[in-house]
């Protein structure tokens, strides 16, 4: 799941290394209409229901934490 | 028009719409959105291919839009503004101001981002001091920036600023003669505004703002936004280690007459 994840983010975002980054919001490398696009994306791909409530810096620092945030919002 | 009495109402209606290729100007944030619902001061108009948020600033409306690439655009009361930020990537959002113009907006300002990485920065040989009260540093925000176009903060933002030391000032005998006022996010900081009054301009305050406001923030990385044709500012910010980083926007007026 995670490659998958990954996959879509980099055609979401391409040039960052979600793999190795685990700061993207702390650092400015995502901004917040980039967590907007993800989430669209995220919403499809995974049938994850996740909401505005989500969309906190902590949930998009890191693949990791989206993938723990789909994990929590998949049905 | 539906007047959004609660955030979760604002909630629901924004996920139906955050859709695979949703043209956006906007996160909904409970930070962002709640004192307007509090006030009774946002409105939400649905379409079947978009939905368009109105934020109530008295004399203007603040829009923000989810919306499907080529939606077609609803009919909207005069006062509203909306800005448009995209990048070199964001074609679709690109495309928009140009949708907005037919539709009777205008565009009052083109603005560029500059961005400065972490690094250290010289502080100023005199230390930045706070401005009296954050009545005092609206006051001269206001004498400095449109109201239109200058993301001016409301009271509540001000006094929050100022408990926070992110308003920081040069005064001369008493006198407020600059101010820069800005909000820190993580490990970055975002200028928000940068003014100095009109008889003390030319002797190097604006730097001396800057390299104090670095300077107090440990030279974290920054971002600042600012009017493409303002080349003083963007002379200043340049000095000071920012650059360009292809961040740009258009900022929209429906009702002003040329």
């Amino acid at each position: 799941m995670k490659e998958k994840l990954i996959r879509i983010l980099t055609e979401v975002c391409p040039g960052v290394d979600f793999a190795a980054e685990t700061a993207l919001i702390d650092d400015g490398i995502l901004e917040s209409l980039d967590i907007v696009a993800i989430v669209t994306e995220l919403r499809e791909a995974f049938d994850a229901d996740i909401g505005v409530d989500d969309l906190l810096p902590e949930n998009f620092n890191s693949a990791d934490a989206m993938l723990a945030l789909i994990e929590r919002r998949q049905g | 028009m539906e007047r959004i009495g609660r955030f979760d109402r604002l909630s629901a209606l924004a996920e139906k719409h955050m859709r695979r290729g949703v043209l956006t100007n906007t996160l909904i944030t409970r930070e962002t959105y709640e004192p307007y619902i509090r006030r009774g001061a946002l409105t939400a108009l649905e379409t079947e291919h978009g939905l368009f948020l109105l934020r109530d600033r008295g004399d203007r409306a603040l829009l923000s839009f989810l919306m499907e690439p080529g939606a077609p655009l609803p009919a909207l009361s005069d006062g509203a503004v909306c800005e448009i930020a995209f990048r070199e990537r964001d074609t679709g959002l690109a495309a928009l101001p140009e949708r907005f113009e037919a539709a009777g907006f205008e565009t009052v300002l083109r603005r560029i981002r500059l961005a400065r990485p972490a690094g250290p920065c010289d502080p100023p040989e005199e230390p930045l001091c706070s401005p009296e009260s954050p009545e005092e540093a609206g006051a001269f925000l206001r004498g400095h920036f449109s109201s239109l176009t200058g993301c001016l903060p409301g009271e509540e933002e001000l006094r929050d600023a100022f408990a926070g030391r992110r308003l920081l000032a040069v005064r001369e005998r008493d006198t407020l003669c600059g101010l820069i006022h800005f909000s820190v996010s993580g490990k970055q900081t975002q200028i928000r505004h940068l003014a100095v009054g009109e008889g003390y301009r030319g002797r190097g305050l604006a730097g001396r703002l800057i390299r104090g406001f670095l300077a107090e923030t440990d030279g974290m990385r920054s971002a600042v936004w600012t009017g493409e044709e303002n080349i003083p500012a963007v002379r200043a910010y340049l000095s000071a280690g920012y650059s360009p980083d292809g961040a740009r926007s258009a900022v929209l007026f429906k009702g002003r007459t040329v």
